[in-house]
């Protein structure tokens, strides 16, 4: 297992190494030029040309391209064009309160779907079931930008009881996150309850079910050691890639509820024009998805022993022909 | 026992087409899905069509000129869906949205699948090398988390709605080619491809009648549902000021400047939403009947 | 000798969208105590129906008893709460199931499944737990360091190895096999049938043996029934139904499997299908597939008429056995 994370972290290199590519290249062909943005409008062609040089942006595209990706494995992402702070710095301030929020929403998330989809499979075609199928449809289909507004009309305007924006510090701190959780974690609740249904539903049919039943051991016993054991599959997939559209979608929650975060740094960025910071952004949040996507790989070998046999058997072949 | 007592079925002879429509026809909600989208379709053609007819005199003159007299109005006999914030009817704005939504969501979509489909196919077709180096590069951008890979985009090209539809069919680009590739793959392995060619069906045979039809269906699932993501995706960046700009009456633009509103005016916050939703919740349905229909396998 | 279990009148349907699928029709059969009876019919005749619907497996939502009572021990297994079902389940009557490629659970090692088995009825400590397990696994002939493997590092003959062991954990009284060998290769068949015959024999268990096999019925049970469309058609012991075979239907079976001691040019199969058991016809309901069908058979439903046979149990549904139809004939 260990030279599996291994091999698979090393394969990331190749997976970052485009996607900065990609972005790099995305942020290329914006037009505009950053000497000029920087010092403005009023700057000699020679003061220009002087500050261009200075920023390499005469060097040829992969020679930039190469000292950038230099820069970001020694954790250097240049500098705001704007107000010249480090953008790593800057980054770093922010990460935190990204990943607490969507950390928020992917909990929110599963303790909502996941047991509201076990209910729901558990008595199929009941009113129960119809009740929360069609709820989730709901869910699933309210844009998180039009729902957060949704929920600050009600619960801060009209009500009054939760804050409208901003990450508070000390008391009120819960507060201020309840609503961007429910904002970014209802549609993946809605998706992961419809998933947990249709898996759960899956695995009620299957033959070992009706084994497991004529033991004779309790239903709990059932539903957990059986049922969900082998549902989890499909719900961890799902969970991985909600995870995944959380991090686009915290662009938007952030930015409606003035959370600090990246999502609503890349925002403040693109309106400034301040290409650095995109482009610092974009890859931080490239990164982290990879990485998501390698613990869901990993979580997936000790849930279904049929493919960490499979991963053992891929390291272990890998091993004799090297040797 | 569940396959024992399917094999008493019907005895009339029917083309998989006319299976799935007899099987979707059965999903009410899909049927409900379609019928809306249809609506919705037309009503965004029909707007064009007036447009056209009446050289835009109804759409400047309800949906785009201001009338600060009615600033905010209320939802009344007269303005059913209330007036904006310069006094234009919001339901003009969210009818004459609709197209903005709905045509430029299908068109990234058909971007998307078309140009994945092809790449997918390509891959799953010759395999080895090619299929490597295209399935690496769709790694590569699946990396990146879409929206914020079409944020970049729109700001690195600039907001208008043709670097809008690329900068959201780039980022759908890989889950198209996986789909097809997946499945040409399937299909090319299959037994009865394999039969085909054992009793000399042509290459060409093989692919027009085995291959393409049962990689489409698995694509035409994915793309209904795509559209929808697409819908929520232009929205979301009108919303943040990164889409179609003010004044055009996109969803999405209309909620981001409600957003100011949201204590004294309450309809322009909801009900565009609310035209969204059911955009959405339409579109769902029908790829759920969709998929539900295609793959008599996956039918309880 | 004893009944262990009394089927009266069982009736289970499906209620399906597009129609109610009539799978078991008022069948009822008694099973003696130490005895093999083995149930043979056709894909679809109701066989996986009646044995799952004996322990209560009977698919929800849409199975649906609609009459009868099972009777084990004098209580009717229909009525049972909960709690006394779970007692009956695995310590009383067990099951083994078709296909041994998924009626293990992938995700759990197969000792686990053995062990939870074990542990279902009153308390066993982890050392007792561990010893049980490996007799078991011995007892079916897996060496007992496997235990902590999963299901798919096994072979199919192995799984249903596996599935026995699980099956005999608690030395139940019953054991129900659903065709327990149609998913393995032929030579692994006879082994696994083999053991379970000896280890009935060792055990005393009872056996209810689902096949469509005559062959395997022949080797391992004393009675058998003969199942046709949701019903039992022939039943009595092996012997009354194989040397004096009544039902056209049984006797249809029995050409259209090759026989070593004639010479037949060709085997004959039995023209036509089973009837679709959303539309049962009222009468009897091989009629249109019987060469002896006269006009009655199409209007009036046969019962089981008794015809005698070594114990007195032989009984067959067509009018050509009952009390007219020997004036008939």
């Amino acid at each position: 297992m260990g030279k599996l994370i291994l091999k698979r972290l090393l394969m990331m290199i190749p997976v970052l190494l485009g996607a900065t590519l990609i972005v790099f290249t995305v942020m290329e062909l914006s037009p505009g030029d950053p000497a000029l943005a920087k010092l403005g409008s009023d700057a000699t062609p020679e003061a220009l040309e002087q500050v261009r040089e200075e920023m390499g942006l005469n060097d040829p595209f992969l020679v930039r391209y190469g000292s950038f990706v230099a820069g970001l494995v020694q954790g250097d992402l240049g500098r705001s064009y704007k107000n010249d702070l480090d953008v790593m710095d800057q980054l770093m301030e922010r990460l935190p309160n990204t990943i607490l929020l969507a950390g928020a929403a992917l909990v929110f998330a599963v303790a909502v779907g996941v047991p509201v989809g076990i209910l729901s499979a558990r008595k199929q075609y009941s009113f129960l079931d119809n009740i929360c199928m069609a709820l989730t449809l709901l869910g699933a289909s309210a844009p998180n930008f039009w729902l957060g507004m949704m929920l600050v009309m009600l619960f801060a305007l009209q009500l009054g009881v939760l804050p409208a924006t901003g990450m508070a510090e000390g008391s009120g701190f819960l507060a201020s996150l309840i609503l961007p959780t429910i904002t970014l974690g209802l549609q993946s609740a809605a998706l992961l309850a419809r998933m947990t249904r249709s898996a759960m539903l899956d695995v009620l049919r299957q033959d070992y079910v009706d084994t497991a039943r004529s033991k004779g051991i309790t239903e709990r016993r059932v539903i957990f050691r059986h049922q969900l054991r082998n549902a989890l599959i499909p719900i961890i997939t799902t969970m991985g890639l909600q995870l995944g559209v959380m991090l686009g979608g915290a662009v938007t929650v952030e930015t409606i509820f003035a959370w600090p975060g990246i999502g609503r740094y890349i925002v403040e960025s693109i309106n400034l024009k301040d290409t650095p910071c995109v482009l610092g952004a974009v890859v931080m949040l490239a990164i982290m998805l990879t990485f998501i996507n390698l613990v869901v790989d990993v979580i997936y070998a000790f849930v279904d022993p049929r493919i960490k046999s499979q991963y053992n058997a891929m390291t272990k072949r890998r091993t004799l022909s090297n040797g | 026992m569940a396959k024992e007592k399917k094999t008493a079925g019907s005895h009339v002879q029917r083309t998989l087409t006319q299976e799935a429509w007899l099987r979707f026809r059965e999903n009410k909600m899909a049927l409900f899905g379609l019928a809306v989208i249809s609506a919705l379709i037309l009503v965004s053609i029909g707007t064009i069509v007036y447009d056209l007819a009446d050289g835009q005199e109804l759409y400047n003159k309800y949906v785009i000129s201001q009338n600060l007299r009615l600033k905010l109005a209320e939802p009344s006999a007269e303005h059913i869906f209330g007036c904006d914030e310069y006094g234009r009817d919001l339901f003009f704005r969210v009818v004459w949205g609709t197209r903005y939504s709905l045509f430029a969501g299908m068109a990234c979509i058909v971007l998307a699948a078309v140009s994945g489909g092809v790449l997918g196919a390509i891959a799953g077709f010759y395999g080895g090398r090619v299929d490597n180096i295209i399935m690496r590069c769709m790694d590569v951008m699946l990396a990146i988390p879409s929206m914020v890979l079409a944020m970049a985009i729109v700001a690195a090209l600039g907001a208008n709605m043709q670097n809008l539809l690329v900068a959201l069919a780039i980022p759908g680009v890989p889950k198209y080619a996986r789909v097809l590739r997946s499945s040409v793959m399937t299909v090319k392995d299959s037994e009865f491809v394999e039969a085909a060619r054992a009793v000399g069906a042509s290459d060409g045979l093989i692919i027009r009648s085995y291959i393409v039809p049962n990689a489409l269906s698995p694509v035409i699932v994915q793309a209904t549902l795509g559209v929808s993501n697409a819908i929520l995706s232009i929205a979301g960046l009108s919303f943040l000021g990164l889409g179609i700009q003010p004044p055009t009456p996109e969803w999405g633009s209309i909620l981001s400047s409600a957003r100011m509103y949201m204590r004294d005016a309450w309809h322009i916050s909801v009900i565009p939403g609310l035209a969204i939703m059911l955009c959405i919740l339409s579109l769902n349905l029908l790829g759920d009947g969709l998929r539900d229909a295609l793959d008599p396998k996956l039918k309880k | 000798m004893s009944n262990i279990l009394e089927i009266r009148d069982l009736a289970i349907h499906y209620e399906m969208q597009d129609g109610t699928v009539k799978a078991l029709n008022g069948v009822s059969l008694d099973l003696k105590e130490g005895s093999a009876h083995g149930l043979v019919g056709e894909t679809g005749a109701g066989k996986t129906t009646l044995a799952k619907g004996i322990i209560r497996l009977t698919p929800a939502p849409y199975g649906k008893v609609k009459s009868g009572q099972i009777f084990y021990n004098g209580r009717d297994i229909l009525q049972m709460s909960k709690q006394e079902l779970r007692e009956l389940r695995g310590r009383h009557i067990s099951m083994i199931f078709q296909d041994p490629m998924t009626s293990l659970n992938p995700v759990l090692t197969v000792g686990d499944q053995i062990g939870e088995a074990l542990g279902s009825h009153g308390r066993l400590s982890s050392s007792q737990l561990h010893q049980r397990t490996g007799e078991l696994l011995q007892m079916v002939g897996i060496p007992p360091e496997r235990a902590g493997e999963y299901p798919h590092q096994f072979s199919g003959g192995m799984k249903q190895r596996v599935v026995i062991a699980i099956a005999l954990a608690l030395n139940p009284r019953l054991l129900i096999a659903d065709e327990p060998t149609t998913a393995l290769d032929v030579t692994i068949q006879a082994q696994v049938l083999e053991m379970i015959s000896e280890l009935r024999k060792k055990l005393g268990t009872s056996l209810l043996l689902i096949t469509h096999d005559l062959g395997v019925v022949a080797q391992n049970c004393e009675y058998v029934s003969i199942m046709y469309a949701g019903e039992i058609v022939e039943t009595g012991t092996v012997h009354d139904v194989f040397k004096d075979r009544r039902h056209p239907y049984t006797q249809g079976l029995f050409s259209s499997i090759p026989n070593i001691n004639e010479e037949v040019r060709r085997l004959t199969p039995i023209r036509g299908l089973m009837p679709d058991p959303t539309q049962l016809p009222s009468g009897c309901a091989f009629c249109e597939r019987c060469e002896y069908a006269q006009e009655r058979c199409l209007r009036e439903h046969p019962s089981l008429y008794p015809v005698g046979g070594e114990e007195g149990i032989h009984q067959v549904r067509c009018f050509r056995s009952g009390p007219q139809g020997k004036e008939d004939a």
